[in-house]
């Protein structure tokens, strides 16, 4: 069965204790959102992701989305879902007050964005990617475009979508075809076929507003002659209402493996009417800026859809009666034990559990340093905030997704048999989850990101802002006490981290295929080291609260006995990762292409 | 005897920009020199004119005195009252103005003076040296040559020698050794023709690729990005290199060089009406030392400008388009790419060289002259005939021999062939005879360029190398990116001690680089700043503590042989040498306050040792430690090898070689000198002022914050330094080994590299190259 | 016409409550705790009334620990205007006549036209305090309502009883207790909880009423229910029948 309800205590935790010194400073926008009222906020979220988003997200994987003369149908319950999620005013979350969005901080947007998703992967792509479009037409696009998208976009009256790929590119846009021709008018006529735009056609809102990459006529060939393009589905009248149809039209929807509530379409583009967002041939810097905030809301999906599968697993595990205890009946009144007596099925529930908190205390850490690049007063923390959030965001995105697809295996796994059905609900995760591994770029692509563009830029100067902090935990707890095995794991790992970050960088410098070989290790490594703190931190915290005798003492200790797990069970993977890391590329590229 | 003991005075008249540097570069040498000029216009002071160019040149940046003590050695006079003491020189060099009459009326009365056999020389860059010594005797003909420097002298390394048919080759002979010997300079024979070889082919150069950016509508931007760096010109690009010679000099050489050269000469098809340039001069846009030229910053909108060529207005600089791939490295390539690139540099070199390649015989004897002079007089990374060899001989004439051009002789004799090639580990130049010549290089020149055509080294890693250079010595060379120093480095020199111990006699550390090492590897050491690496960092600073000593305490003699830049660990590893032999444009200091740090190579120490064995110091431990303070806490770099001795760098006993060819030589020589009975020297001890001598420093630090001169970060570094200085927390009853001072090194250092403002120093020094005064 | 609206913090009905082990109550540390749904109701058909146009003020009021202020806070941000807390120590046991005559003193302060409260309360399901209020204040009742309507001077609520459905009409001032299907509460949207925060709450004590709090019950015991034994499955209505007979229900 799908059980949800949100982790509100682990989500305060995250929020509220774990980073009372995350090395940015207080900043003015935190000290605004006070604990009072980011507890109503994420209450009430957790309430209608529970009580509204849940319900759905079952009935919505069967139905599916249908497109009839060329109008996509999303599943029943969406539209009035999404009328009272944008009625709520959650669409406009994260969004600038200036175009009436509530500017709550990243760190408590990123937490919902987690519950949307746990809720429902399919129904939280909708507005976000509008959310994204969002962004990249605020940072790029001209005042009239802002004052005339913008509103309708943040209030969720208008959806938005990010058109890339084409039948013939996905991962090399460099290679796109799409057209743009300038017009007397100053807009632009765009032809092209475009595949795989998710929410790029539906039912849910009056407009769509497409976010479409095209080259002009005069653009260099390659990467640096791609523009972004803003292309409506209605053109907007004089009074900003959606006016006649713009040639844009979905030609089909893709089956997919999952997700299946979100309209994945085929989009043509027939001289239909758009506007340049940013300067010519400057598109992929746009693109970006959007691309960047997705790949971490992608992340923030994986954590999603793992903490729901880990919901369900314990919820079944505790309801299924089978077999006795190998320790002799724990429940002698029952006719036999719930399986979560079972030392297996514990590593199960165990390492998702753990899966989901690291994930969450790292994603709480980026989220601070999203708020930080944006609001600190000082231009240092800035910078760092940002260096912060740029190497973090490959690890975020292909860790969160790679552990959440382990999660969804395990959790059915735990079912047995019945989480191979469709009854459960389950396979669903695994399904919903496998895609969020794929789409933003493939972890593939992130580790080489992670290493082609965030480990040796400015002689590392990214690294700093994630390995200075690890290292000065370790050095200041590094102290005889309860902490000291954790510590001294985490001064291991990190150890295997430090070695591997200047392997690779040696041999990347001679060799890009090093690199590359050692990328996906090297990612892993990162991340687990990565979580490791976070984990060692929670525990330091849980500790003191624990010695001073707080009342939560149950969170705590469980707090405490999951860190304990993640650093005997799963942070020994980080010597595996170290040990292919340093095996180098050899064996993987000595087998010739002709002998696969 | 050798010019180099038979001139022992030297005379100058003229005392313009190019006379009082010829001037002040041999008093560099610390030979008197006599510096003449006419009478003032007005005032009393008859010799003002020299006194007038002496004091300005003190104020000159970059300075053409090496040291303040350099400029005592000149003495001003008049050629009115001062002639006969001009006579009593053994050299005398005439750089007036550029006019017949006035230079023969002047030969005419040194004539009259001079005694037989003491050389006169004039630094005409143009007029025929037959034409100069017209109406002269035959002892004073005998007696004259042409020594034709380049501006400024000091730094310009190249100077052109015309030899008349009547002077003495002993008299020129000597002035030859001289200004090689004494002055640095590396002598180019040069035929008696019409601006020499330099200027001839320079400005030829200059007015086509100007020309041709006119005729093809290009920017100038884009001009310089194609004349530039793909034809290994200095970064400055041709419009930028007039703005840095001066726009008003054009017409100065053109006019010059239409008067004197024969007709038919290509120059003559370059020459027309420049109104553009004409106006610029006429308006005070004569180039950097104006009001700008063909580019300009414009202050107001703190935006650099460019000319329009076709409109001569100002405009908002445009960076080209980058160049299509592979042109940037393969000539070949670049001159038939499509559209302008192509088209443009073919242009330019397709004239420029073939012009080079006719005037081979005529300018000067060989092609070696010809690359000699325009990669030391122009600053060109390839000379003529190196370019064309990238370019392939052959391929240039068929493609001047198709568009109906001539092909010069020398081409023709070439056919495929290059003009140069290595033989047996020896350079070769293709002669006008059609055979090949060894390039001979003058006596006592040794060059590791000319060893390594020769040979493999005896040990090599990825930062540096190990070579034989004959008679038992053996050079250490660093090869790493901009010869920084690291663990390789380290490495190499644990693996040199025995194997020299073994099998030679001495070591020099010595390399051709630019510089001779601006220190650590910072870029390296980021990094593992930036990961986290203490303990690997503090293991590299342990590391080249040790080599370094090791280097000390071998029992064979070591030589530092630096040339340009030695900062840092770059000035540490020569304090730790027996001795120095250094060329003269030595750049040492220790400045790794200016990112934060402190020298951790054992450079406190060693320069404590240094100072409290000078005998101008007051006694007691204060006065040394407090020089040293001042000198490594305000970064301070010597601007010469003259200051380096003035500031304690190099001892008084350490050579200086003038010219960077004979460095590895006067090195050598100088290792081999020691190696006779050899003994390493005897550890120091150090009584040092302990926690009372480092508040006196810390005060002094204090006292340039409250003035605002040091910021906050500055006191902190400083005082660690002081720390290091005064012995920790030693005071003076304790005496401290060099291991202590070491581990107080480390101490320091490790402290400072984990201070995130140490950390924004260095970054902030590796991304602008500029000091972050945080 | 200004509606006051009592609301309690109780344990969170989605909670399964687990009786203390020395069975002295029901043990509340660490549990979620929510607005009481019933009067989750009431506040509701407060904001419609006032949305409607027959109220023009809503203000909530809370008899509780100072957590309740969070209870309070919550029926801000649905729509209510203003809140009262009049606090009582934390883990003291207020008894509906405390609650009704610290409301009535309230009400006296307040004037609403209409009171409206939940018809009980989930923790201890007394479902008394609404109709000791009407008394105390003399005022007409509407209880179990399951619609309000406001007629000018006077308010229709229908009313689910045993047999059906009664209407009657009150005059205003009244009190009226909310049932099940009065109504379904909305959601808080995020701009409301965000306005919440400065919307005005007023903290008092009983003692500013001259309320005395003291219990006058005693709990003796708190046990869980029974577990039912398990049930068994019949093929047919005969053997059920027989089945029943054998057991004596039938």
């Amino acid at each position: 069965m799908q059980v949800y309800d949100a982790p509100l205590r682990d989500m305060r935790f995250v929020l509220n204790e774990l980073y009372s010194d995350d090395g940015f400073g207080a900043l003015p926008i935190h000290a605004e959102f006070t604990p009072d009222l980011t507890d109503a906020i994420l209450e009430e979220a957790a309430k209608f992701c529970r009580e509204v988003l849940l319900p759905l997200n079952r009935p919505g994987d069967e139905e599916g989305c249908h497109l009839e003369n060329g109008v996509v149908r999303t599943p029943a319950g969406f539209i009035e879902a999404y009328k009272a999620f944008a009625e709520g005013g959650w669409t406009s979350l994260a969004s600038s007050p200036e175009w009436g969005g509530q500017g709550v901080p990243e760190a408590v947007g990123k937490l919902v964005e987690e519950m949307i998703c746990s809720a429902n992967l399919s129904f939280g792509l909708y507005p976000g990617l509008t959310h994204g479009a969002v962004c990249a037409i605020e940072g790029h696009a001209s005042d009239a475009l802002k004052a005339a998208y913008l509103p309708k976009l943040v209030s969720g009256e208008w959806a938005g979508t990010m058109c890339l790929t084409e039948p013939h590119c996905g991962t090399d846009l460099g290679l796109l075809r799409t057209r743009a021709v300038p017009q007397d008018d100053g807009s632009y006529k765009v032809s092209g076929a475009k595949i795989f735009i998710s929410a790029g056609e539906h039912d849910l809102t009056g407009n769509i507003v497409h976010l479409v990459l095209a080259r002009l006529p005069d653009a260099p060939p390659g990467i640096k002659g791609i523009s972004l393009f803003l292309v409506p589905k209605f053109l907007p009248k004089e009074d900003g209402t959606p006016g006649p149809r713009n040639g844009v039209t979905c030609a089909a929807i893709e089956h997919k493996m999952g997700l299946k509530a979100s309209a994945t379409c085929q989009m043509l583009f027939d001289n239909a009417t758009g506007w340049l967002v940013g300067e010519p041939h400057k598109g992929m810097a746009a693109m970006f800026t959007m691309m960047n905030a997705e790949r971490l809301s992608v992340g923030i999906q994986g954590l999603g859809v793992g903490e729901a599968a880990y919901q369900s697993a314990v919820w079944y595990a505790k309801d299924r009666l089978q077999g006795r205890s190998l320790a002799g009946a724990k429940y002698p009144d029952k006719p036999a034990d719930p399986i979560i007596v079972h030392p297996d099925v514990r590593r199960m529930l165990m390492t998702m559990r753990a899966y989901n908190e690291g994930c969450r205390a790292l994603s709480g850490w980026v989220a601070r340093a999203l708020d930080a690049e944006a609001h600190s007063p000082d231009p240092e923390v800035r910078k760092r905030a940002s260096d912060f959030v740029a190497l973090m965001t490959p690890v975020v995105k292909a860790l969160f997704t790679d552990l959440a697809s382990d999660s969804a295996n395990l959790a059915i796994q735990c079912y047995g048999g019945h989480g191979y059905i469709r009854e459960s609900g389950v396979e669903q995760y695994a399904r919903d989850a496998r895609i969020t591994m794929i789409y933003e770029g493939t972890n593939g692509v992130q580790a080489l990101d992670l290493v082609g563009r965030k480990l040796g830029a400015n002689m590392g100067r990214y690294l700093r802002s994630f390995f200075h902090p690890v290292s000065q935990f370790i050095e200041e707890n590094n102290v005889d006490g309860p902490m000291k095995p954790m510590v001294e794991g985490l001064a291991r790992a990190f150890g295997a981290l430090q070695l591997s970050t200047a392997t690779i960088a040696q041999r990347g410098m001679k060799d890009p295929e090093e690199a590359g070989a050692a990328s996906a290790d090297y990612l892993r490594l990162l991340g687990l080291v990565a979580m490791g703190y976070c984990f060692a931190k929670s525990t330091k915290i849980a500790g003191l609260k624990l010695f001073f005798g707080a009342e939560d003492k149950a969170f705590y200790d469980a707090k405490i006995k999951t860190a304990t797990y993640f650093f005997e069970r799963i942070l020994p993977q980080a010597t595996a990762s170290f040990l292919a890391i340093k095996a180098g590329k050899t064996s993987m590229m000595a087998l010739a292409d002709d002998a696969f | 005897m050798s010019g180099a003991d038979a001139i022992r005075k030297v005379c100058v008249i003229g005392a313009g920009t190019m006379g009082a540097g010829i001037a002040a570069q041999v008093a560099n040498a610390g030979i008197p020199v006599l510096l003449l000029d006419i009478l003032p216009r007005e005032g009393d002071d008859r010799d003002a004119v020299a006194k007038g160019a002496v004091a300005k040149m003190l104020k000159t940046d970059p300075a053409p005195f090496m040291s303040k003590a350099a400029a005592k050695l000149v003495e001003t006079g008049n050629i009115e009252d001062h002639l006969d003491k001009a006579a009593e020189c053994d050299w005398i060099v005439e750089a007036i103005v550029e006019r017949l009459d006035i230079k023969q009326a002047l030969y005419a009365r040194l004539e009259a003076v001079k005694r037989p056999g003491t050389a006169v020389s004039s630094n005409t860059s143009t007029i025929p040296l037959n034409a100069l010594v017209d109406g002269r005797g035959e002892q004073f003909r005998k007696d004259f040559l042409i020594t034709h420097f380049f501006n400024p002298p000091r730094y310009m390394r190249l100077i052109e020698i015309v030899r008349g048919t009547e002077t003495d080759a002993g008299v020129a002979g000597r002035v030859e050794d001289f200004v090689d010997r004494m002055l640095g300079k590396r002598v180019v024979p040069t035929k008696d023709t019409p601006g020499f070889i330099a200027n001839r082919i320079g400005t030829y150069w200059l007015a086509v690729a100007v020309n041709a950016a006119i005729d093809q509508g290009l920017t100038i931007e884009e001009a310089d990005q194609i004349g530039g760096k793909p034809m290994g010109v200095p970064k400055t690009g041709i419009f930028g290199l007039i703005d840095l010679v001066g726009v008003d000099l054009m017409p100065l050489l053109t006019k010059s060089l239409t008067s004197t050269l024969p007709a038919g000469d290509p120059y003559f098809d370059t020459v027309r009406p420049m109104p553009m340039v004409d106006a610029m001069i006429a308006s005070g846009y004569t180039g950097r030392k104006g009001k700008g030229g063909f580019y300009a910053f414009d202050k107001a909108t703190k935006t650099k400008q460019s000319r329009d060529l076709a409109t001569g207005e100002f405009r908002a600089t445009i960076k080209p388009a980058p160049l299509p791939p592979g042109t940037e490295k393969d000539l070949a390539a670049l001159v038939s790419a499509p559209g302008k690139v192509g088209a443009y540099a073919w242009e330019v070199l397709g004239k420029v060289l073939g012009y080079a390649a006719d005037l081979v015989g005529v300018v000067a004897d060989d092609v070696v002259a010809i690359d000699d002079a325009m990669k030391l007089g122009y600053n060109w990374q390839y000379g003529p005939f190196e370019l064309i060899d990238r370019l392939g001989p052959g391929q240039l004439a068929a493609r001047l021999a198709a568009e109906g051009r001539k092909v010069p002789v020398i081409l023709q004799t070439a056919g495929e062939r290059p003009f140069y090639r290595v033989e047996e580990g020896k350079r070769q130049f293709l002669g006008t005879d059609g055979a090949y010549h060894d390039v001979v290089r003058p006596a006592g020149v040794l060059l590791l360029e000319d060893i390594k055509l020769a040979g493999k080294p005896i040990i090599k890693n990825g930062s540096a190398a190990l070579w034989d250079v004959g008679d038992g010595v053996v050079a250490l060379e660093f090869t790493g990116k901009m010869n920084a120093l690291d663990a390789d480095v380290m490495a190499l020199i644990g693996q040199t001690i025995p194997l020299v111990q073994e099998k030679y006699k001495a070591l020099v550390i010595y390399n051709e680089g630019s510089n001779f090492s601006a220190g650590a590897n910072l870029g390296l050491a980021m990094f593992a700043v930036n990961i986290a690496a203490w303990s690997e960092i503090e293991k590299l600073t342990k590391g080249g503590q040790d080599a370094y000593l090791a280097l000390k305490y071998a029992p064979f003699p070591v030589v530092g042989a630096p040339a340009g830049l030695a900062l840092g660990g770059g000035c540490e590893v020569l304090l730790h040498s027996d001795a120095i032999q250094a060329h003269a444009e030595s750049y040492i200091g220790l400045v790794e306050c200016g990112v934060g740090l402190i020298p951790g190579w054992g450079g406190c120490g060693e320069m404590i040792d240094r100072w409290r064995h000078n005998p101008m110091l007051p006694k007691g431990p204060m006065p040394a430690v407090a020089k040293v303070f001042e000198l490594i806490s305000t970064a301070t770099v010597a601007k010469s090898a003259a200051e380096a001795k003035e500031l304690g760098f190099l001892r008084p006993t350490d050579g200086v070689s003038m010219n960077r060819d004979r460095l590895l030589a006067d090195a050598k020589a100088r290792a081999l000198a020691l190696a006779e009975g050899y003994e390493p020297p005897q550890p120091p001890e150090f009584r040092l002022p302990g926690a009372g001598g480092k508040a006196a420093l810390t005060l002094a630090v204090k006292g340039f914050q409250a003035q605002g001169l040091a910021t906050p970060y500055d006191g902190v570094v400083a005082d660690a330094l002081a720390d290091i200085l005064t012995g920790g927390e030693a005071d003076l009853v304790d005496v401290l080994t060099e291991a202590d001072m070491r581990a107080l090194e480390r101490q320091s250092f490790m402290k400072l590299v984990r201070d995130p403002r140490s950390q924004a120093r260095v970054e902030h020094m590796l991304e602008t190259g500029k000091p972050l005064r945080n | 016409m200004k509606i006051l609206v009592p609301v309690k913090r109780v344990i969170d009905y989605n909670v399964k409550p687990r009786v203390k082990s020395d069975g002295s109550g029901v043990d509340l540390a660490n549990v979620k705790m929510s607005m009481n749904p019933f009067d989750e109701i009431a506040v509701e058909e407060a904001i419609r009334l006032k949305e409607k146009g027959a109220a023009s003020e809503i203000v909530a009021v809370s008899v509780g620990p100072a957590k309740a202020q969070e209870t309070l806070r919550t029926a801000l941000a649905m729509g209510a205007d203003r809140a009262v807390l009049v606090q009582v120590e934390d883990g003291a046991e207020v008894e509906p006549l405390a609650v009704a005559k610290i409301l009535k003193a309230v009400a006296d302060e307040e004037a609403p036209g209409l009171v409206i409260c939940g018809k009980q309360a989930i923790d201890d399901d007394s479902n008394q305090v609404g109709q000791m209020l009407a008394a105390l204040l003399g005022r007409p009742q509407g209880t179990f309502a399951s619609a309000v309507v406001v007629e000018g001077d006077a308010v229709v609520v229908t009313r689910e009883v045993d047999g059906g459905l009664e209407t009657v009409k009150l005059a205003l001032p009244a009190v009226v207790t909310t049932d099940l299907r009065l109504n379904e509460p909305r959601y808080a949207s995020l701009p409301n909880i965000m306005k919440a925060k400065s919307k005005p709450l007023a903290v008092k004590s009983p003692a500013d009423f001259g309320v005395d709090v003291t219990p006058r019950l005693k709990t003796l015991k708190v046990a869980e229910p029974p577990v039912r034994s398990a049930g068994i499955k019949v093929p047919d209505v005969d053997t059920l029948v027989a089945k029943l007979k054998e057991m004596g229900v039938a």
